[in-house]
């Protein structure tokens, strides 16, 4: 009792004491917890690893689809004076490609210095089965469903012990930048191809903003939205992808109004699988062509709702705008509901049209994995701004897209982007890349720098239209335009590539005389004028069998009869066997695999085009000639390897197998816009590859880059890495 | 009011003269330690310090208790509810002098939000000038018995205009091709509004700036308390309200990693907490 007196009064007199030494300690302590607490938020975002590199640079610029020989021409012509420069220090090569010359393919074969038997992807698309029929996935990643939610009073109520879906990066092998990170070694990737959700950093060196195979909001590869006051409600979808859905007028309001679509509202049963929307509103002027677009966002966490509105005229694009999706006040997501990005553009203003883009994720606010680590998104909206977080983000499918609607008794079609529509909104893209790249270039220090272009290949794809060795330089004979547009376009696709020489310098001017420098593209480009329906092809060869000759048109599934087809099509170049113990209802024998292998590849190879007896086929693969690793036939991971690969001759492409049209004729001619590709056969389609240093090598190919970045940082080719090293001194 | 508005917009650029220089986080967050400074003397000699100090004792004590007789539900309880009471002391004590500094708090929290929540446009940026005309105006303008028009000091080029159904709303588009602090006027009918427009770099511009001029609030909220440093239109005028989208949010986003400091008045709060904490023992302040 005595000791607690003398303690109360030690107190009394260390506060009747005020101004005492103790007395400003104890304010001081109590300023230094708030301070620390500010330093505390602060911190954790300026932490950057230190960098064992040691000053080593080594860049790549990653062009998609750059073709050699419209890279040469261009050289030649002495428009692009950045890449002869960098020619002429180092070398400019023809980039061997992968089989199929498939950007994921090829792109992991870069991230895995491995051919598809390393990384087990084969092409764009892949199948899996599920209680006996076969179904297509985007290669790269697929998305697995969790747990089925509790039921509670109609709502579905996702617990925290639930197991929820997952986004799965399907690439198999391991990406050469581990092997950087393990030794310390930064490594930034802008934009990588094949590698969505991006994979995890496991010390903290890499980081990578996922580019080709990233989907929009709603989970696809770019789900444009066309509304238009001339749809009805039963518009239907356009035939390339996208949606397409009505603007009505309302009287008292005099204004139009659509619902833009999100993703599907994860929590009501009765609407499960119905879309959470936001309705937009478009107030035209009464005499311009100018029109107020507005809607509001719902506001996730506390905060007020936000209205979004703004002017656009006719055929403007808006900048990007951001969209929030909130499944409800009681979000299981954190409250953070799901947020993206859109561009919006008035294609006309009364009565109006609006083109959507799909929705992106906001790279403020991401709502999904795109970078790693996860803040990464938010520091590059902080250096460029809102940007296109999407793989595919030319919008291809808008450039496609028609739908044919009923206008007072005629029938007529209606098109979304014409060319110039989409030239613009492909320059989009490539202005986005460029001050990403201007922002990655100002950030890098030393370390392994990637960055990659997506234009180059999805603006070749609607508008090359080259001459073919040997052809005379003149431009005829485009599948849909005349030859003034062909030369017009074609020209816009030399522009971007101009524009890539600019971007070059820059990239040139960043790495001085030490960093090692490769420009490099995953495949080249071929136009063509023909297409082939390999599963029509395996019917007519009475390969596949179908279970009512009258029935063609529906998907695989529905149409054939597996006891007796012996083998089919699926994805762009792939050819399955229909073989027992692998497939779901399997009808070749393993013994009789050879053979059969033979057989379709001897037929394949003598196939003439019925139009000028041309052969149609270049080359065959079999993969288990071609591909080496756990994924090619008798590895671990076999069982969705494909047996054959279709390499096409020159002018021809393959079309869309597995849930393809059977009614279709096996061979016939391209009337689409889109018309160059490169999944043909490799060798006629090799990537580009120059360096500001020398190669020992002869052949170049796509697998020996990731071997020679990891030499350049001292590091052994890994034993699963079949590339070589592209400087080391000749045996 | 005016008048008072006029002498605090006076004080308040002379105030901020001296730092036009400085980014705008270091420029508030000079403002926010000297007010932080000047709120505790002011709490000090605005509060019945001896009664607090006596409460805060009082807290301490009945701590102590608890602590050393935690044996003794009685002695717990009573010293429980001493805290509590002693607790309620120290929050009526305070209500005093926050009553005091919300005087000088309120225009200088509009002076804060004037010069830190809005940044200027981006020289080349694309603006909304968005002006929503009264319902007798509108209706005129929709019959062709008078007119809207706004124009706009040079370095700024007004593109396109659009009108609602009604009339009601009446925006145009505006590109700011000169930093400065540039003049929209409104014309509508014989009578004339102006809105400033700021363009340039963040803190570049030295005065305080407002997205929106309106008629429409009353009471405590009036425009006059809050919108000190541009006239609102008269409640009777036909132009309601004029704004302008695309001012930013400025100060923290550039300089510091976290959202949420993006913030100016979350910023302001940690600043001037932190110094009113460091000087109450210099300042012998009870709290």
């Amino acid at each position: 009792m005595q000791n607690a007196e003398c303690r109360m009064k030690a107190i009394c007199r260390t506060e009747r004491d005020c101004g005492s030494t103790a007395c400003i300690a104890d304010g001081l302590r109590s300023a230094l917890l708030v301070a620390l607490a500010f330093v505390g938020l602060v911190l954790p975002g300026c932490g950057e690893k230190a960098s064992k590199a040691e000053g080593k640079k080594v860049i790549v610029l990653g062009l998609d689809g750059m073709d050699p020989r419209l890279l040469r021409r261009l050289m030649d012509e002495g428009r692009m004076p950045t890449f002869s420069k960098l020619a002429a220090k180092g070398g400019f090569w023809e980039l061997g490609t992968s089989v199929p010359p498939q950007s994921p393919v090829a792109w992991s074969n870069f991230i895995v210095g491995g051919d598809p038997g390393a990384h087990g992807v084969f092409d764009f698309i892949h199948r899996e089965f599920e209680d006996g029929q076969i179904l297509p996935y985007y290669s790269t990643n697929e998305t697995t469903y969790g747990e089925k939610p509790y039921e509670m009073f109609g709502f579905y109520m996702p617990m925290p012990w639930q197991e929820s879906s997952k986004l799965l990066l399907k690439r198999g092998g391991k990406p050469f930048w581990d092997y950087l990170d393990e030794k310390g070694i930064p490594s930034r990737l802008y934009r990588i191809p094949a590698n969505y959700p991006p994979s995890e950093s496991k010390h903290g060196y890499v980081k990578a903003l996922s580019g080709m195979g990233t989907t929009d909001l709603m989970g696809t590869q770019g789900t444009f939205q066309w509304f238009s006051a001339e749809f009805d409600d039963d518009v239907g979808s356009p035939d390339d992808g996208g949606r397409a859905a009505p603007l009505k007028y309302d009287m008292e309001m005099q204004r139009w109004h659509c619902k833009l679509a999100g993703i599907p509202n994860p929590m009501v049963i009765a609407a499960q699988g119905a879309e959470m929307t936001i309705p937009i509103y478009i107030e035209p002027d009464r005499e311009e062509s100018i029109a107020r677009i507005s809607y509001v966002n719902q506001a996730p966490k506390w905060g007020m709702d936000q209205p979004v509105e703004f002017l656009l005229r006719e055929g403007e694009w808006s900048d990007w705008k951001p969209v929030v999706f909130l499944p409800s006040p009681f979000d299981p997501g954190g409250g953070a509901g799901s947020r993206g990005i859109v561009r919006f553009q008035l294609r006309k203003a009364d009565p109006p049209e609006l083109y959507v883009t799909p929705i992106n994720f906001d790279p403020a606010y991401p709502s999904g994995k795109i970078t790693e680590p996860d803040d990464f998104a938010q520091e590059l909206a902080k250096g460029v701004g809102p940007f296109y977080t999407k793989g595919f983000a030319e919008d291809f499918h808008a450039r496609e897209a028609k739908i044919k609607i009923d206008l007072g008794g005629y029938a007529t079609e209606l098109r979304l982007f014409d060319d110039e529509d989409y030239k613009t909104q492909t320059q989009f893209v490539m202005d986005e890349g460029k001050k990403l790249l201007t922002h990655a270039l100002s950030e890098y220090k030393d370390g392994l720098l990637f960055f990659y272009f997506s234009s180059t290949d999805l603006v070749g794809h609607v508008f090359y239209w080259e001459p073919e060795p040997g052809e005379p330089e003149e431009f005829t004979d485009h599948p849909v335009r005349d030859d003034e547009d062909a030369e017009t376009y074609t020209k816009s696709l030399r522009e971007t590539y101009v524009q890539c020489d600019a971007e070059l310098a820059k990239v040139l001017e960043k790495a001085g005389d030490d960093a090692t420098v490769f420009v490099m593209s995953d495949h080249g480009f071929m136009r063509y004028k023909r297409k082939l329906n390999l599963n029509t092809w395996l019917l007519e060869n009475g390969f596949i069998s179908l279970k009512d000759e009258e029935k063609r048109r529906g998907s695989l599934n529905d149409l054939v009869d597996w006891s007796k087809t012996k083998a089919y099509s699926f994805g762009l170049n792939a050819i399955y066997l229909n073989l027992k113990g692998r497939e779901p209802q399997g009808a070749v024998d393993p013994k009789d695999r050879d053979a059969v292998l033979r057989e379709i590849s001897d037929k394949l190879r003598a196939t003439r085009d019925p139009l000028d007896e041309r052969p149609v086929v270049k080359t065959v693969y079999r993969t288990d000639e071609v591909y080496h690793g756990d994924y090619a036939p008798g590895g671990k991971f076999d069982q969705h390897t494909p047996d054959l690969i279709v390499g096409l001759h020159r002018e021809y492409v393959v079309r869309l197998g597995g849930t393809g049209d059977l009614s279709l004729k096996w061979i016939y001619n391209n009337t689409g816009e889109w018309s160059a590709d490169h999944c043909i056969a490799a060798e006629l389609v090799p990537g580009i590859l120059l360096s500001n240093r020398k190669i020992t090598v002869t052949d170049p190919n796509l697998t020996d880059l990731a071997p020679t970045i990891l030499a350049e940082f001292g590091i052994e080719k890994p034993e699963k890495m079949t590339g070589r090293n592209l400087f080391a001194p000749p045996k | 009011m005016s008048a008072l508005n006029r002498l605090s917009n006076w004080l308040f650029d002379l105030t901020f003269a001296p730092m036009a220089g400085l980014p705008p986080w270091a420029s508030l967050g000079v403002i926010s330690a000297v007010i932080g400074v000047v709120m505790l003397l002011a709490y000090k000699y605005t509060s019945w310090q001896s009664q607090i100090g006596k409460a805060r004792d009082e807290i301490k004590a009945r701590m102590l208790a608890m602590k050393l007789f935690k044996d003794n539900l009685g002695v717990t309880l009573s010293a429980q509810g001493g805290v509590i009471w002693s607790s309620f002391k120290i929050l009526l004590l305070s209500i005093p002098p926050i009553l005091v500094a919300m005087i000088p708090m309120v225009p200088l929290l509009a002076q804060l939000a004037g010069r830190y929540q809005f940044a200027p446009l981006p020289t080349g940026a694309v603006s909304e000038v968005r002006v929503a005309l009264s319902d007798a105006f509108a209706e005129k303008e929709q019959h062709g018995e008078a007119e809207v028009a706004l124009e706009a000091s040079d370095g700024v080029e007004v593109l396109d205009r659009w009108r609602s159904g009604d009339s009601r709303q009446v925006w145009w588009r505006v590109r700011a091709d000169r930093p400065g602090m540039h003049t929209l006027t409104v014309r509508a009918g014989d009578q004339t509004f102006t809105k400033q427009l700021p363009v340039g770099e963040p803190g570049s511009i030295p005065a305080a700036i407002s997205p929106k001029l309106t008629n429409h609030y009353t009471g405590m909220l009036d425009n006059t308390l809050m919108l000190p440093w541009e006239p609102a239109p008269p409640a009777d005028a036909p132009v309601r309200s004029i704004e302008v989208s695309g001012l930013m949010t400025s100060v923290a986003p550039d300089v510091l990693p976290i959202p949420i400091l993006g913030n100016w008045i979350v910023y302001f709060l940690i600043v001037s907490i932190l110094f009113a904490l460091l000087f109450k023992p210099l300042f012998n302040v009870r709290i």
